[in-house]
Protein backbone atom coordinates (compact mmCIF):
# COMPACT_ATOMS: atom_id res chain seq x y z
CA UNK A 1 0.00 0.00 0.00
CA UNK A 2 0.98 3.61 -0.41
CA UNK A 3 1.59 5.90 2.57
CA UNK A 4 -1.65 7.05 4.16
CA UNK A 5 -0.28 10.44 5.15
CA UNK A 6 0.14 12.78 2.19
CA UNK A 7 0.05 16.16 3.89
CA UNK A 8 -1.73 15.86 7.19
CA UNK A 9 -2.47 19.13 8.94
CA UNK A 10 -3.26 17.45 12.20
CA UNK A 11 -2.83 13.97 13.65
CA UNK A 12 -4.73 12.97 16.77
CA UNK A 13 -2.76 10.72 19.11
CA UNK A 14 -4.34 9.53 22.35
CA UNK A 15 -6.79 6.92 21.04
CA UNK A 16 -6.33 3.14 21.20
CA UNK A 17 -7.85 0.56 18.89
CA UNK A 18 -11.00 -1.13 20.18
CA UNK A 19 -10.38 -3.99 17.77
CA UNK A 20 -8.76 -4.69 14.45
CA UNK A 21 -8.44 -1.57 12.26
CA UNK A 22 -7.01 -1.57 8.75
CA UNK A 23 -4.27 0.92 7.96
CA UNK A 24 -5.90 3.79 6.07
CA UNK A 25 -9.42 3.05 7.34
CA UNK A 26 -11.81 5.78 8.43
CA UNK A 27 -12.26 5.54 12.18
CA UNK A 28 -14.84 6.71 14.69
CA UNK A 29 -15.31 6.62 18.43
CA UNK A 30 -15.88 3.15 19.87
CA UNK A 31 -15.86 4.00 23.58
CA UNK A 32 -14.08 6.50 25.79
CA UNK A 33 -10.51 6.67 24.53
CA UNK A 34 -10.93 4.03 21.84
CA UNK A 35 -11.70 4.00 18.13
CA UNK A 36 -12.95 1.48 15.58
CA UNK A 37 -13.24 1.29 11.82
CA UNK A 38 -16.42 2.96 10.60
CA UNK A 39 -19.18 0.40 10.08
CA UNK A 40 -22.10 2.06 8.38
CA UNK A 41 -22.89 5.46 6.92
CA UNK A 42 -22.08 8.05 9.57
CA UNK A 43 -20.99 11.67 9.49
CA UNK A 44 -19.03 11.80 12.73
CA UNK A 45 -15.78 10.13 11.79
CA UNK A 46 -12.64 11.15 13.64
CA UNK A 47 -10.31 10.76 10.68
CA UNK A 48 -8.13 8.23 8.91
CA UNK A 49 -5.93 5.67 10.67
CA UNK A 50 -2.37 6.38 9.57
CA UNK A 51 -0.15 3.41 8.85
CA UNK A 52 2.69 2.21 11.09
CA UNK A 53 6.14 1.44 9.73
CA UNK A 54 6.73 -1.02 12.55
CA UNK A 55 5.63 -4.57 11.77
CA UNK A 56 2.34 -5.49 13.40
CA UNK A 57 1.16 -8.86 14.67
CA UNK A 58 -1.41 -8.78 11.85
CA UNK A 59 0.26 -7.23 8.85
CA UNK A 60 -1.54 -4.10 7.70
CA UNK A 61 -3.88 -3.87 10.67
CA UNK A 62 -3.87 -2.32 14.12
CA UNK A 63 -4.92 -4.73 16.83
CA UNK A 64 -6.90 -4.25 20.02
CA UNK A 65 -5.04 -1.89 22.45
CA UNK A 66 -2.69 -0.49 19.78
CA UNK A 67 -2.26 3.28 19.75
CA UNK A 68 -3.77 4.65 16.52
CA UNK A 69 -2.53 7.93 15.00
CA UNK A 70 -5.55 9.50 13.32
CA UNK A 71 -5.22 11.97 10.45
CA UNK A 72 -7.95 14.46 11.23
CA UNK A 73 -7.31 17.17 8.63
CA UNK A 74 -5.41 17.61 5.42
CA UNK A 75 -4.57 15.22 2.60
CA UNK A 76 -4.53 11.48 3.09
CA UNK A 77 -5.00 8.31 1.10
CA UNK A 78 -8.23 6.49 1.93
CA UNK A 79 -9.76 3.21 0.83
CA UNK A 80 -12.44 3.59 -1.85
CA UNK A 81 -14.79 1.05 -3.40
CA UNK A 82 -16.83 1.70 -6.51
CA UNK A 83 -19.68 -0.13 -4.73
CA UNK A 84 -21.21 -0.78 -8.13
CA UNK A 85 -21.30 -3.89 -10.32
CA UNK A 86 -20.63 -1.56 -13.25
CA UNK A 87 -18.20 0.95 -11.81
CA UNK A 88 -18.15 4.66 -12.41
CA UNK A 89 -14.66 6.10 -12.36
CA UNK A 90 -13.72 8.57 -9.66
CA UNK A 91 -12.48 11.96 -10.80
CA UNK A 92 -10.51 14.59 -8.95
CA UNK A 93 -12.98 16.88 -7.24
CA UNK A 94 -15.60 14.18 -6.63
CA UNK A 95 -17.00 14.00 -3.14
CA UNK A 96 -16.83 10.83 -1.08
CA UNK A 97 -18.93 9.38 1.71
CA UNK A 98 -18.63 6.32 3.89
CA UNK A 99 -19.42 3.26 1.80
CA UNK A 100 -22.86 1.76 2.37
CA UNK A 101 -22.03 -1.92 2.77
CA UNK A 102 -24.05 -4.96 3.77
CA UNK A 103 -27.60 -4.91 4.97
CA UNK A 104 -27.00 -3.64 8.47
CA UNK A 105 -23.27 -3.86 8.75
CA UNK A 106 -22.08 -4.19 12.34
CA UNK A 107 -18.40 -4.85 11.61
CA UNK A 108 -15.66 -2.22 11.31
CA UNK A 109 -14.59 -1.44 7.74
CA UNK A 110 -13.80 2.24 7.19
CA UNK A 111 -13.98 2.45 3.36
CA UNK A 112 -15.39 5.26 1.22
CA UNK A 113 -17.53 5.38 -1.92
CA UNK A 114 -18.37 8.09 -4.40
CA UNK A 115 -21.53 9.94 -3.31
CA UNK A 116 -24.63 7.74 -3.74
CA UNK A 117 -22.65 4.93 -5.39
CA UNK A 118 -24.73 2.32 -3.54
CA UNK A 119 -27.86 3.49 -5.42
CA UNK A 120 -26.26 2.61 -8.75
CA UNK A 121 -25.82 6.19 -9.89
CA UNK A 122 -22.96 8.28 -8.52
CA UNK A 123 -23.45 11.96 -7.76
CA UNK A 124 -19.81 12.72 -7.02
CA UNK A 125 -20.07 16.34 -8.10
CA UNK A 126 -22.68 17.12 -5.48
CA UNK A 127 -21.58 17.95 -1.96
CA UNK A 128 -23.98 16.65 0.66
CA UNK A 129 -24.16 16.43 4.41
CA UNK A 130 -22.45 13.04 4.28
CA UNK A 131 -19.56 14.22 2.11
CA UNK A 132 -16.50 13.65 4.26
CA UNK A 133 -13.71 13.87 1.69
CA UNK A 134 -12.97 15.20 -1.80
CA UNK A 135 -10.82 13.23 -4.22
CA UNK A 136 -7.76 15.10 -5.48
CA UNK A 137 -6.83 12.51 -8.09
CA UNK A 138 -8.60 10.31 -10.63
CA UNK A 139 -9.00 6.61 -10.02
CA UNK A 140 -10.65 4.10 -12.34
CA UNK A 141 -11.77 1.91 -9.41
CA UNK A 142 -13.03 -1.68 -9.99
CA UNK A 143 -16.37 -3.35 -10.43
CA UNK A 144 -17.47 -5.21 -7.36
CA UNK A 145 -17.22 -8.94 -7.95
CA UNK A 146 -19.93 -11.47 -7.23
CA UNK A 147 -18.60 -14.59 -5.53
CA UNK A 148 -18.80 -17.89 -7.38
CA UNK A 149 -19.20 -20.14 -4.35
CA UNK A 150 -20.43 -19.95 -0.78
CA UNK A 151 -17.98 -18.80 1.87
CA UNK A 152 -18.65 -19.86 5.45
CA UNK A 153 -17.67 -17.84 8.52
CA UNK A 154 -14.12 -18.86 9.34
CA UNK A 155 -13.33 -19.64 5.72
CA UNK A 156 -10.23 -18.27 4.04
CA UNK A 157 -10.80 -19.19 0.38
CA UNK A 158 -13.00 -17.03 -1.81
CA UNK A 159 -14.05 -18.31 -5.22
CA UNK A 160 -14.52 -15.82 -8.02
CA UNK A 161 -14.79 -16.04 -11.81
CA UNK A 162 -11.39 -14.49 -12.41
CA UNK A 163 -8.80 -14.15 -9.68
CA UNK A 164 -6.38 -12.31 -11.97
CA UNK A 165 -8.23 -9.11 -11.05
CA UNK A 166 -6.61 -9.31 -7.62
CA UNK A 167 -3.07 -8.70 -6.47
CA UNK A 168 -1.52 -10.19 -3.37
CA UNK A 169 -1.72 -7.57 -0.63
CA UNK A 170 -4.90 -5.94 -1.97
CA UNK A 171 -7.26 -4.67 0.69
CA UNK A 172 -10.73 -6.02 -0.05
CA UNK A 173 -14.19 -5.97 1.48
CA UNK A 174 -16.31 -9.09 1.81
CA UNK A 175 -19.93 -8.02 1.66
CA UNK A 176 -22.94 -10.05 2.66
CA UNK A 177 -25.62 -7.90 1.02
CA UNK A 178 -28.15 -8.91 3.67
CA UNK A 179 -25.78 -8.72 6.62
CA UNK A 180 -22.27 -7.71 7.55
CA UNK A 181 -19.17 -6.65 5.68
CA UNK A 182 -15.54 -7.09 6.69
CA UNK A 183 -12.28 -5.58 5.52
CA UNK A 184 -9.62 -8.12 4.67
CA UNK A 185 -6.53 -8.63 2.50
CA UNK A 186 -5.52 -10.99 -0.25
CA UNK A 187 -2.83 -13.25 1.16
CA UNK A 188 -2.43 -15.51 -1.87
CA UNK A 189 -3.90 -16.28 -5.28
CA UNK A 190 -3.54 -20.05 -5.51
CA UNK A 191 -5.66 -20.64 -8.64
CA UNK A 192 -7.25 -18.70 -11.47
CA UNK A 193 -10.58 -18.74 -9.63
CA UNK A 194 -9.68 -18.50 -5.95
CA UNK A 195 -8.03 -16.08 -3.58
CA UNK A 196 -6.82 -16.78 -0.05
CA UNK A 197 -7.72 -14.32 2.67
CA UNK A 198 -5.26 -12.98 5.26
CA UNK A 199 -7.95 -13.00 7.97
CA UNK A 200 -10.50 -15.75 8.44
CA UNK A 201 -13.83 -14.46 7.24
CA UNK A 202 -16.29 -13.15 9.81
CA UNK A 203 -19.07 -12.92 7.25
CA UNK A 204 -20.84 -15.65 5.29
CA UNK A 205 -21.01 -15.03 1.55
CA UNK A 206 -23.67 -16.65 -0.65
CA UNK A 207 -22.83 -17.91 -4.11
CA UNK A 208 -23.95 -15.58 -6.95
CA UNK A 209 -25.42 -13.09 -4.45
CA UNK A 210 -22.70 -11.52 -2.30
CA UNK A 211 -19.69 -9.49 -3.31
CA UNK A 212 -15.98 -8.93 -2.98
CA UNK A 213 -14.85 -5.32 -3.34
CA UNK A 214 -11.32 -4.44 -4.39
CA UNK A 215 -10.38 -1.28 -2.49
CA UNK A 216 -8.33 1.45 -4.11
CA UNK A 217 -6.18 3.95 -2.28
CA UNK A 218 -7.25 7.41 -3.38
CA UNK A 219 -5.70 10.67 -2.30
CA UNK A 220 -8.35 12.92 -0.81
CA UNK A 221 -8.70 16.17 1.05
CA UNK A 222 -10.54 15.51 4.30
CA UNK A 223 -13.47 17.87 4.75
CA UNK B 1 -4.55 67.36 52.77
CA UNK B 2 -6.49 64.46 51.43
CA UNK B 3 -4.26 63.72 48.40
CA UNK B 4 -0.80 64.31 47.00
CA UNK B 5 0.74 64.35 50.42
CA UNK B 6 3.26 61.60 49.63
CA UNK B 7 6.89 62.30 49.05
CA UNK B 8 7.78 58.78 47.85
CA UNK B 9 5.51 57.02 45.37
CA UNK B 10 4.63 53.37 45.86
CA UNK B 11 6.37 52.08 42.77
CA UNK B 12 9.71 53.23 44.18
CA UNK B 13 9.33 50.99 47.18
CA UNK B 14 7.62 48.00 45.59
CA UNK B 15 9.51 44.91 44.61
CA UNK B 16 8.06 41.92 42.84
CA UNK B 17 10.24 39.17 44.17
CA UNK B 18 8.30 36.28 45.59
CA UNK B 19 6.75 33.96 43.04
CA UNK B 20 4.17 31.42 44.06
CA UNK B 21 3.72 28.73 41.44
CA UNK B 22 0.27 27.37 42.12
CA UNK B 23 0.85 24.58 39.62
CA UNK B 24 3.43 23.01 41.91
CA UNK B 25 1.92 20.27 44.06
CA UNK B 26 4.18 18.45 46.45
CA UNK B 27 2.34 15.16 46.33
CA UNK B 28 1.82 15.24 42.59
CA UNK B 29 5.31 16.30 41.61
CA UNK B 30 7.37 13.76 43.52
CA UNK B 31 8.07 11.47 40.55
CA UNK B 32 6.50 8.46 42.20
CA UNK B 33 7.01 6.21 39.17
CA UNK B 34 10.76 6.79 39.15
CA UNK B 35 11.12 6.45 42.91
CA UNK B 36 8.96 3.56 43.98
CA UNK B 37 9.72 1.38 40.95
CA UNK B 38 13.19 0.36 39.75
CA UNK B 39 14.01 2.34 36.60
CA UNK B 40 15.53 0.61 33.59
CA UNK B 41 16.71 2.49 30.52
CA UNK B 42 16.44 0.56 27.27
CA UNK B 43 17.55 3.12 24.71
CA UNK B 44 15.67 5.13 22.14
CA UNK B 45 15.91 2.47 19.41
CA UNK B 46 13.63 0.13 21.37
CA UNK B 47 9.87 0.09 20.76
CA UNK B 48 9.04 -3.27 22.31
CA UNK B 49 10.65 -4.47 25.52
CA UNK B 50 10.61 -8.25 25.84
CA UNK B 51 10.76 -9.83 29.28
CA UNK B 52 12.05 -13.37 29.48
CA UNK B 53 11.08 -15.46 32.47
CA UNK B 54 12.77 -18.70 33.38
CA UNK B 55 11.57 -21.23 35.88
CA UNK B 56 12.74 -24.63 36.91
CA UNK B 57 10.78 -27.79 36.30
CA UNK B 58 11.09 -31.38 37.46
CA UNK B 59 12.37 -32.72 40.75
CA UNK B 60 14.93 -31.04 42.91
CA UNK B 61 18.04 -32.71 44.16
CA UNK B 62 17.36 -35.68 46.39
CA UNK B 63 19.17 -38.29 48.44
CA UNK B 64 19.60 -41.37 46.26
CA UNK B 65 21.26 -44.72 46.55
CA UNK B 66 24.67 -45.38 45.15
CA UNK B 67 24.54 -46.48 41.55
CA UNK B 68 21.04 -45.20 40.96
CA UNK B 69 20.08 -42.71 38.27
CA UNK B 70 18.70 -39.45 39.76
CA UNK B 71 15.47 -37.87 38.63
CA UNK B 72 16.01 -35.12 36.13
CA UNK B 73 15.16 -31.46 36.18
CA UNK B 74 14.91 -28.82 33.49
CA UNK B 75 13.93 -25.27 32.72
CA UNK B 76 10.85 -23.61 31.26
CA UNK B 77 10.95 -20.22 29.63
CA UNK B 78 8.30 -17.70 28.66
CA UNK B 79 8.46 -14.24 27.20
CA UNK B 80 6.17 -11.23 27.53
CA UNK B 81 6.15 -8.21 25.27
CA UNK B 82 5.74 -4.68 26.59
CA UNK B 83 5.24 -1.85 24.13
CA UNK B 84 6.83 1.45 25.08
CA UNK B 85 4.49 4.42 24.81
CA UNK B 86 5.06 8.06 24.08
CA UNK B 87 4.02 10.71 26.60
CA UNK B 88 4.00 14.14 25.07
CA UNK B 89 2.81 17.70 25.41
CA UNK B 90 3.55 20.98 23.69
CA UNK B 91 2.98 24.71 23.69
CA UNK B 92 3.18 27.76 21.48
CA UNK B 93 4.94 30.94 22.51
CA UNK B 94 4.82 34.14 20.52
CA UNK B 95 8.09 35.99 19.94
CA UNK B 96 6.62 39.17 21.38
CA UNK B 97 5.53 37.41 24.55
CA UNK B 98 9.05 36.07 24.89
CA UNK B 99 10.39 39.62 24.73
CA UNK B 100 7.79 40.92 27.15
CA UNK B 101 8.61 38.29 29.76
CA UNK B 102 11.56 36.02 29.00
CA UNK B 103 10.75 33.89 32.04
CA UNK B 104 7.52 32.78 30.36
CA UNK B 105 9.35 30.12 28.40
CA UNK B 106 11.06 28.77 31.50
CA UNK B 107 7.76 28.68 33.30
CA UNK B 108 5.99 26.90 30.44
CA UNK B 109 8.80 24.36 30.20
CA UNK B 110 8.59 23.84 33.96
CA UNK B 111 4.85 23.23 33.81
CA UNK B 112 5.17 20.97 30.77
CA UNK B 113 7.92 18.93 32.42
CA UNK B 114 5.85 18.56 35.57
CA UNK B 115 2.91 17.47 33.43
CA UNK B 116 5.12 14.87 31.78
CA UNK B 117 6.21 13.42 35.11
CA UNK B 118 2.64 13.54 36.39
CA UNK B 119 1.55 11.56 33.32
CA UNK B 120 4.36 9.07 34.00
CA UNK B 121 3.20 8.69 37.61
CA UNK B 122 -0.42 8.29 36.63
CA UNK B 123 0.58 5.72 34.00
CA UNK B 124 2.67 3.74 36.48
CA UNK B 125 0.10 3.84 39.28
CA UNK B 126 -3.22 3.62 37.44
CA UNK B 127 -2.18 2.02 34.14
CA UNK B 128 -4.23 2.62 31.00
CA UNK B 129 -7.22 0.40 30.38
CA UNK B 130 -7.58 1.26 26.70
CA UNK B 131 -3.99 0.16 26.09
CA UNK B 132 -4.27 -2.92 28.33
CA UNK B 133 -1.36 -1.67 30.43
CA UNK B 134 -1.58 -2.44 34.13
CA UNK B 135 -0.60 0.00 36.82
CA UNK B 136 -0.04 -0.56 40.52
CA UNK B 137 -3.79 -0.56 41.19
CA UNK B 138 -4.57 -3.23 38.59
CA UNK B 139 -1.59 -5.36 39.63
CA UNK B 140 -2.58 -5.27 43.30
CA UNK B 141 -6.19 -6.08 42.51
CA UNK B 142 -5.01 -9.09 40.50
CA UNK B 143 -2.97 -10.42 43.44
CA UNK B 144 -4.02 -14.05 43.73
CA UNK B 145 -3.17 -14.09 47.44
CA UNK B 146 -5.97 -11.60 48.00
CA UNK B 147 -6.28 -8.12 49.41
CA UNK B 148 -7.57 -6.39 52.50
CA UNK B 149 -11.04 -5.01 51.93
CA UNK B 150 -13.31 -2.78 53.97
CA UNK B 151 -14.84 -6.01 55.22
CA UNK B 152 -11.61 -7.67 56.29
CA UNK B 153 -9.57 -4.73 57.60
CA UNK B 154 -9.25 -4.07 61.30
CA UNK B 155 -11.58 -1.11 61.26
CA UNK B 156 -11.64 2.07 59.24
CA UNK B 157 -8.31 3.89 59.38
CA UNK B 158 -10.18 7.11 60.09
CA UNK B 159 -10.91 5.57 63.46
CA UNK B 160 -13.53 3.34 65.03
CA UNK B 161 -13.61 0.73 67.75
CA UNK B 162 -10.96 -1.90 67.06
CA UNK B 163 -9.03 0.00 64.38
CA UNK B 164 -5.54 -1.48 64.07
CA UNK B 165 -3.52 -0.04 61.22
CA UNK B 166 -0.40 -1.98 62.22
CA UNK B 167 -2.25 -5.25 61.95
CA UNK B 168 -3.70 -4.35 58.56
CA UNK B 169 -0.25 -3.62 57.16
CA UNK B 170 1.25 -6.71 58.71
CA UNK B 171 -1.54 -8.87 57.29
CA UNK B 172 -1.04 -7.24 53.91
CA UNK B 173 2.63 -8.12 53.97
CA UNK B 174 1.53 -11.70 54.51
CA UNK B 175 -0.39 -11.51 51.24
CA UNK B 176 2.74 -10.44 49.37
CA UNK B 177 4.57 -13.18 47.47
CA UNK B 178 7.21 -14.60 49.81
CA UNK B 179 10.05 -13.72 47.45
CA UNK B 180 9.59 -10.00 48.00
CA UNK B 181 10.21 -7.60 50.86
CA UNK B 182 7.95 -4.61 51.49
CA UNK B 183 9.64 -1.33 50.62
CA UNK B 184 6.89 1.28 50.47
CA UNK B 185 3.38 1.95 51.61
CA UNK B 186 1.91 4.03 48.80
CA UNK B 187 -1.27 6.00 49.03
CA UNK B 188 -3.13 9.25 48.84
CA UNK B 189 -2.12 11.83 51.43
CA UNK B 190 -5.55 11.54 53.06
CA UNK B 191 -4.97 7.88 53.86
CA UNK B 192 -1.29 8.15 54.67
CA UNK B 193 -1.94 10.81 57.31
CA UNK B 194 -3.83 8.22 59.34
CA UNK B 195 -0.42 6.75 60.12
CA UNK B 196 0.40 9.86 62.11
CA UNK B 197 -2.50 9.18 64.42
CA UNK B 198 -1.71 7.55 67.77
CA UNK B 199 -2.68 4.02 68.55
CA UNK B 200 -4.29 2.98 71.82
CA UNK B 201 -0.94 3.55 73.56
CA UNK B 202 -0.74 7.11 72.17
CA UNK B 203 2.17 6.11 69.90
CA UNK B 204 1.81 7.18 66.27
CA UNK B 205 1.22 4.20 64.00
CA UNK B 206 4.12 5.10 61.74
CA UNK B 207 6.59 4.47 64.56
CA UNK B 208 5.47 0.90 65.09
CA UNK B 209 4.98 0.25 61.36
CA UNK B 210 8.47 1.45 60.35
CA UNK B 211 9.92 -1.90 61.41
CA UNK B 212 7.59 -3.73 59.05
CA UNK B 213 9.40 -2.02 56.18
CA UNK B 214 12.85 -2.84 57.54
CA UNK B 215 13.54 0.53 59.12
CA UNK B 216 15.71 0.49 62.23
CA UNK B 217 14.78 4.02 63.17
CA UNK B 218 11.14 4.31 64.15
CA UNK B 219 11.14 7.94 63.03
CA UNK B 220 12.27 7.01 59.52
CA UNK B 221 9.28 7.79 57.31
CA UNK B 222 10.97 7.11 53.99
CA UNK B 223 8.76 4.03 53.50
CA UNK B 224 5.64 6.22 53.43
CA UNK B 225 5.09 7.42 49.87
CA UNK B 226 2.32 9.90 49.37
CA UNK B 227 0.93 10.57 45.94
CA UNK B 228 -2.20 12.36 44.86
CA UNK B 229 -2.42 10.20 41.74
CA UNK B 230 -4.05 7.42 43.75
CA UNK B 231 -7.66 7.68 44.82
CA UNK B 232 -8.31 7.98 48.53
CA UNK B 233 -9.62 4.87 50.24
CA UNK B 234 -6.82 2.49 49.32
CA UNK B 235 -3.14 2.16 50.11
CA UNK B 236 -0.68 -0.31 48.65
CA UNK B 237 2.16 -2.33 50.13
CA UNK B 238 4.80 -2.71 47.45
CA UNK B 239 8.35 -4.02 47.07
CA UNK B 240 11.09 -2.30 45.10
CA UNK B 241 12.36 -5.21 43.09
CA UNK B 242 12.90 -5.59 39.36
CA UNK B 243 11.36 -9.05 39.51
CA UNK B 244 8.09 -7.46 40.68
CA UNK B 245 7.86 -4.37 38.50
CA UNK B 246 9.95 -1.87 36.59
CA UNK B 247 9.54 1.54 35.09
CA UNK B 248 11.09 1.18 31.66
CA UNK B 249 12.38 4.27 29.89
CA UNK B 250 13.08 4.43 26.18
CA UNK B 251 13.62 8.18 26.14
CA UNK B 252 13.65 10.49 29.12
CA UNK B 253 11.50 13.63 28.84
CA UNK B 254 13.19 16.09 26.54
CA UNK B 255 12.36 19.31 24.72
CA UNK B 256 12.07 19.52 20.95
CA UNK B 257 12.38 23.07 19.63
CA UNK B 258 10.98 23.93 16.21
CA UNK B 259 11.91 26.93 14.04
CA UNK B 260 9.79 30.03 14.26
CA UNK B 261 6.38 29.48 12.69
CA UNK B 262 4.30 32.01 10.71
CA UNK B 263 2.96 34.67 13.03
CA UNK B 264 6.26 34.69 14.92
CA UNK B 265 5.15 31.74 16.99
CA UNK B 266 7.61 29.32 18.47
CA UNK B 267 6.44 25.77 18.99
CA UNK B 268 7.93 23.59 21.69
CA UNK B 269 7.22 19.93 22.24
CA UNK B 270 8.16 17.63 25.11
CA UNK B 271 8.30 13.90 24.62
CA UNK B 272 9.24 10.79 26.55
CA UNK B 273 8.92 7.07 25.81
CA UNK B 274 8.11 4.96 28.86
CA UNK B 275 6.08 2.03 30.13
CA UNK B 276 5.45 0.54 33.56
CA UNK B 277 5.94 -3.21 33.56
CA UNK B 278 4.37 -5.29 36.30
CA UNK B 279 5.90 -8.75 36.18
CA UNK B 280 4.46 -10.26 39.37
CA UNK B 281 1.02 -9.12 40.52
CA UNK B 282 1.30 -11.09 43.75
CA UNK B 283 4.03 -8.72 44.94
CA UNK B 284 1.53 -5.87 45.36
CA UNK B 285 -1.15 -5.76 48.05
CA UNK B 286 -4.10 -3.42 48.33
CA UNK B 287 -5.50 -2.31 51.68
CA UNK B 288 -8.90 -0.65 51.82
CA UNK B 289 -8.80 2.02 54.51
CA UNK B 290 -12.54 2.69 54.70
Amino acid sequence: MKPVNVNAFDIIGPMAAAGQIAFGAAVMRAAAGTVKGVQDIVHNILGIADWDLVEKDEDGFYALYDMVPIIARGRARVWVTSNETTKEALEAGDYLEIADLGGTNALPVGAFQQMSADTGTCTGAVREVGSLARAVEDNALSDIIVVAADLAIGGVTVTVADSSLFTIGDYIVLEDVDGNAMINRVADIPTSTTITLQLASTVALANATDYVHILHQVEVMLL
Amino acid sequence: MIANDAAILQHFVEEWEREIALYVEKYKDNMAARNILPVRNVGEDIAIDVIQKYDRTGNGADIVAKGSVPKTMGVTATSAKHEIYQISTGFFLNAKDLKLEPKTKTRLVDIAMRDMHRAEDNFALNGKTTLNVNGLVQAARANKNGKITTGTNKGAWAGETGTDIYDDINTAIGLMDGDFEPAFLVGNRTDMLYLNRPDSERIPYYKSCAGLFGKLNENDKSWMWMTNHLAAGYVYVIPKDFMAAEFVVGENPHIIEYPMQPGQNYYFELAAWVVPEYHQNNAFVEIATG
